[in-house]
């Protein structure tokens, strides 16, 4: 009998945890791996909810319909097969997280409940109180915890991804991967690895992003030749609560409720949406209010206090109605500022929130690295140009039903198990990410590791997030080389071999500068707008020229290498392009009848 | 070096220790200011500028987190003497000088790092999950009343984070107990209706030793909960349904 | 350090422990016999209050019951023993707090502890010198020679400590039996419960103390 396959799956949020268990069930054995325990992966942070086109409210819904809001809210730049499939893969995903105890809203029936999101006019999301990413994070974590019980599943929690291993053919044989405590590097062999490392926030410095969401894993990826598709494309959510160390998502329903947005302009408060946009007022779409705030703040120069912030005030609103309708996001804005909304405005700024790009993977989330696939925030796949609120959940967990299966498939057709792959390819591995290691630790120069993060983060916050101008960008990844090469004379102020948490974060930032450059000179290159990437010198999509994949591709040159840039169409074969205004209603598609 | 009466200084006292059985020492730092600090921030401020009070360079402080909005459950230390999460502690409610510790009822493994791998051997224990036949479509999960739903929301809330067991006097490495938080998955998962058909499994796993009845209803664990989540009332729950069952054993 | 699993959870226990039962059996004793032994101690020490020839009459009446020494031994004796041993066990295996956690509840923990030990010395003093001692001597226990013992200042004190102790550990333990078993689970409930044990706490103390007093003739003597 043929030797049973082992798997590394690099991440437990929802994507790494779905994929471990399809390949469970698939009959593979799983080594987790995950920087924390998995049960505090970066998908707790996901507050809304789910989409799927249930239509329980009686109001025609369709996966059909989910799969046009999907392609029209990302604004044609996703291929189109993969989204129709999680959209229709979508109430069956709902159910399942049903099935496992999810404790989603109810109901008088007892049915599960659905509540409309942003660019879409179904009830369509499913949600679980107000950290509805936790309810459903923690429902496949402890589905994999039954695995690990079963002893189908090793968990290598406090582990960090230092690089694929290839055989001679170039196809991933496992890993290498360090003990962020006991620093040990050790190389992990495996039939398929699947990275689910998340999204890049940290490469903003501060976002709304975990701590832990630095990008790495897939910088690494991208440094070892895996192209890396619409870097470019960063969602920035217009309200958040800034914070010293980070940036805590505010809902939108605080505007929904009658919240107005205003900074003081000559000794006045002005209430800038509702002048630039009087039919819409407060409520104009993400992406429009993010850029007005964007404009009056880096722009006019009129943030409060001289600090990149505005107001969003419900203090004019009775407390008592706005402690029934918005009681717990209220809640959290007191928790972190101290302050109570009912009664003061509250200061918000739009913040990095989402990486629609990622590692290129093709249909079966396979990355162009034979035997490595990604999962979830690290791949590009389905938001294409802008992410619809409440679709990325459903992604993750969509894109690991895909992998685990087509893991397991790629295992079958493996001419040898990983375990007669010659070690030599495994101990160069080995030796070259502990000489990288050992290197880092060495480090004895004046610049401070932590220093370069944060200027990084407010370069890249300031000029490749929201409104985006060439000489910016262009000034922007001068800057990021410079980072590169101030980064060789790092000093590292701990010389300890245990929980050294300043040589994991030197190594990091090298990675994260690299993946900086991918993103920013994506959107240098990029002369068009289109969902998240808006340039004001090139107001409109322009299809003929960028209806493409930017695929970036690590090459030689310069001091650290440089990004190469080809574009691939996309597969818009089931809804024809069509110009995306949210002024207007979207108007529909209609499914082909064999659906 | 800070000015020692400057009020726009925050002065935090931290407990470093090297690894596993080193000796434990108190470093004092200042960092500047700024209104809306948190705990967190002001580690982070630490990062950059490793450097007492005396002047002396020392090595960044090592801590854990990452959602930093207190959903995640990583950032537990003890605050001025209190279990809980650095992320919503903010300087402006905290007295100073601030000190900040790691959890005393696990192993130190460096600094404010601690090794809580033992709260996630007890969820294995409890057998906190629902065992589903198979993630493959089988169609609609049972319906339940939004009360349920919220009642389970509301323990389903625990972020792991271990501020129960720390303010637990019955917890610790010298106790089998298993603690609150294993506890309260029990009634989680027993609340369920497909879970609720293998409840007695759940049951006997905390009638054992360090079990149910370890408790000493001194119920500090429901006080220090960050989440609120109603501690007390789950062990009760737990308490009535493993003395139903043992009951049943006994004359059944 | 990579994670080792130290439990072994791959195979269901399906079985209820020794110290479940150990622990629901030393709960249950608190409360009967022992804490109906109590009340019903307090009752006849309560004749105290009438004067001698009472006090003696109840005493008397008590020791010529059947069985008495059965009834001694096996339904007060042994299961104060278990409670005992079992409850030192108890004590030695918590880790008070209180210096970091002042919450009322956290007090009654340790008070629940710290009384439990006044009242292994307590009992253990007290059953010697009433029931051990005097049969050893020969001397029947009757008001006078409780009024001689009580007589010295420091006798007294430990009577009403133990007393007192007794009386907490007894109300504070029922609240704590009624989680338990089961019987109040919600915050509400056990919020209840605090206001009927304290009640019959202070109600007890005021008994018990009024008893102690008797024997001085100075209770308070209510007929109704």
């Amino acid at each position: 009998m043929a030797e049973t396959h082992r798997l590394v799956v690099v991440g437990g949020g929802l994507a790494g945890l779905m994929t471990t268990i399809r390949a469970c069930e698939a009959g593979m054995e799983v080594d987790l791996f995950s920087v924390v325990p998995v049960k505090r992966s970066h998908s707790v942070c996901a507050q809304g909810g789910i989409n799927g086109a249930v239509n329980t409210k009686g109001e025609g819904d369709s996966p059909w319909e989910h799969f046009d809001d999907s392609v029209y809210g990302g604004d044609f730049l996703a291929n189109q097969p993969p989204v129709l499939k999680m959209c229709e893969a979508a109430p069956g995903i709902i159910y399942l997280m049903d099935r496992l105890g999810v404790p989603f809203n109810r109901t008088g029936e007892g049915l599960m409940d659905f509540r409309r999101f942003g660019g879409t006019k179904h009830h369509r999301t499913a949600f679980a109180g107000a950290s509805t990413g936790q309810q459903l994070l923690y429902a496949l974590d402890e589905q994999v915890r039954r695995f690990e019980v079963e002893g189908k599943v090793r968990k290598f929690e406090g582990w960090e991804y230092l690089g694929a291993v290839k055989d001679g053919e170039g196809v991933c044989r496992g890993i290498v991967a360090t003990h962020l405590v006991t620093m040990e590097v050790r190389v992990f062999r495996a039939g398929a690895v699947a990275l689910a490392t998340g999204g890049p926030g940290m490469l903003f410095g501060k976002s709304t992003n975990s701590v832990i969401n630095t990008g790495s894993a897939a910088a690494i990826s991208y440094l070892q030749g895996v192209k890396y598709a619409n870097g470019e494309f960063i969602q920035v959510h217009p309200t958040a609560i800034p914070g010293e160390d980070k940036l805590r998502l505010m809902s939108e329903s605080a505007r929904g409720e009658g919240g107005r947005v205003w900074v003081m302009k000559e000794g006045k408060p002005w209430y800038f949406l509702e002048e630039m946009y009087p039919a819409y007022g407060n409520l104009v779409p993400r992406d429009i209010a993010t850029r007005a705030i964007h404009k009056v703040v880096y722009d006019m120069g009129l943030g409060i206090d001289g600090n990149a912030v505005v107001y969003l005030d419900l203090s004019h609103i009775p407390a008592a109605t706005l402690k029934k309708k918005l009681g717990a996001i209220l809640d959290i804005y007191e928790k972190f500022m101290g302050d109570d909304p009912t009664k003061v405005p509250m200061k918000v700024f739009p913040a990095v929130h989402y990486s629609m790009g990622g590692l290129w993977v093709d249909y079966d989330q396979m990355t162009s690295t034979p035997g490595l696939f990604a999962v979830g925030e690290v791949d590009y796949s389905i938001h294409g140009a802008n992410r619809l609120g409440a679709n990325s959940l459903l992604s993750c967990i969509y894109a690991g039903m895909v992998a685990g299966p087509a893991m397991a498939k790629w295992c079958k057709g493996l001419k040898k198990h990983e375990n007669e792959v010659p070690s030599s390819f495994f101990d160069g591995a080995l030796k070259q990410q502990i000489d990288l290691v050992e290197k880092v630790k060495k480090m004895d120069g004046p610049e401070n590791p932590f220093q370069l993060a944060r200027e990084l983060g407010e370069w890249m916050t300031r000029n490749v997030t929201v409104t985006r101008y060439n000489p910016k960008l262009q000034a922007t990844d001068d800057k990021i080389q410079e980072l590169q090469s101030r980064w060789k004379n790092c000093g590292i102020s701990d010389r300890g071999n245990w929980a050294n948490q300043s040589v994991h974060h030197t190594r990091q930032l090298y990675a994260m500068m690299q993946l900086a450059r991918v993103v920013t000179l994506g959107a240098l290159r990029r002369n068009e707008s289109r969902g998240a990437h808006y340039k004001p010198d090139f107001p409109n999509r322009d299809d003929a020229n960028f209806m493409k994949t930017t695929i970036a591709q690590y090459r030689e040159g310069g001091v650290f290498g440089e990004p190469g840039f080809s574009y691939d169409p996309v597969d818009v074969s089931l809804i024809k392009p069509r110009p995306r205004k949210y002024d207007v209603d979207k108007g529909g598609t209609v499914a082909p009848t064999a659906h | 070096m800070a000015n020692e009466t400057d009020p726009k200084m925050v002065e935090v006292h931290v407990k470093r220790q090297e690894k596993p059985g080193a000796p434990s020492q108190w470093e004092v730092f200042r960092v500047k200011y700024r209104p809306n600090l948190n705990v967190i921030a002001v580690l982070q401020d630490l990062q950059i500028r490793p450097v007492t009070v005396e002047g002396k360079a020392t090595t960044p402080p090592a801590w854990e987190s990452a959602c930093l909005e207190e959903v995640c459950g990583s950032c537990s230390m003890l605050i001025n003497g209190k279990p809980r999460q650095a992320c919503t502690a903010l300087i402006d409610q905290l007295q100073q000088p601030i000190r900040l510790e790691p959890f005393s009822k696990f192993p130190v493994i460096r600094d404010l790092i601690v090794d809580r791998s033992r709260m996630f051997d007890h969820l294995k224990q409890v057998r906190a999950w629902i065992p589903v036949d198979g993630t493959y479509d089988l169609g609609q999960g049972p319906r339940y009343s939004q009360e349920l739903a919220l009642t389970r929301y509301k323990m389903s809330e625990c972020m792991t984070c271990g501020c129960c067991l720390e303010a637990c006097p019955q917890y610790g490495t010298h106790s089998p107990f298993i603690g609150p938080q294993a506890i309260n998955q029990v009634r989680l998962f027993n609340t369920h209706p497909t879970g609720a058909l293998n409840a007695s499994e759940r049951l006997e796993s905390v009638m054992g030793e360090g079990g149910i009845t370890d408790c000493g209803d001194a119920q500090n664990c429901v006080k220090v909960c960050p989440k609120k989540i109603p501690l007390t009332e789950s062990i009760a729950e737990v308490s009535r349904a493993t003395t139903l069952h043992a009951i049943k054993t006994l004359v059944g | 350090m990579p994670h080792e699993t130290t439990l072994d959870v791959t195979e269901s226990s399906a079985q209820i422990g020794a110290s479940f039962w150990a622990k629901k059996l030393h709960s249950l004793t608190g409360v009967v016999p022992i804490g109906a032994f109590l009340l019903e101690h307090f009752w006849t020490n309560s004749y105290a209050v009438y004067g001698p020839k009472a006090f003696d009459e109840a005493v008397e009446k008590l020791r010529s019951m059947p069985y008495v020494l059965f009834l001694e031994v096996g339904m007060i004796g042994l299961p104060i023993l278990y409670h005992s041993i079992y409850g030192i066990m108890i004590a030695v295996a918590g880790r008070p707090n209180n210096l970091r956690y002042h919450y009322a509840r956290n007090w009654m923990y340790v008070l629940q502890r710290v009384t439990g030990v006044i009242l292994l010395l307590y009992i253990g003093l007290h059953v010697y010198e009433t029931r051990i001692e005097s049969s050893i001597k020969g001397v029947t226990v009757t008001f006078d020679y409780m009024v001689k013992e009580l007589s010295e200042p420091g006798m007294f004190l430990f009577y009403l400590t133990g007393i007192l102790s007794a009386v907490f550990h007894f109300a504070n333990g029922l609240w704590s039996f009624l989680i338990g078993w089961g019987i109040t689970t919600t915050e509400k409930s056990m919020k209840r419960s605090a206001y009927v044990c304290t009640a019959i706490g202070v109600g007890l103390g005021l008994v018990g103390i009024n008893a102690l007093l008797g024997f001085f003739g100075k209770a308070v003597v209510i007929n109704f």
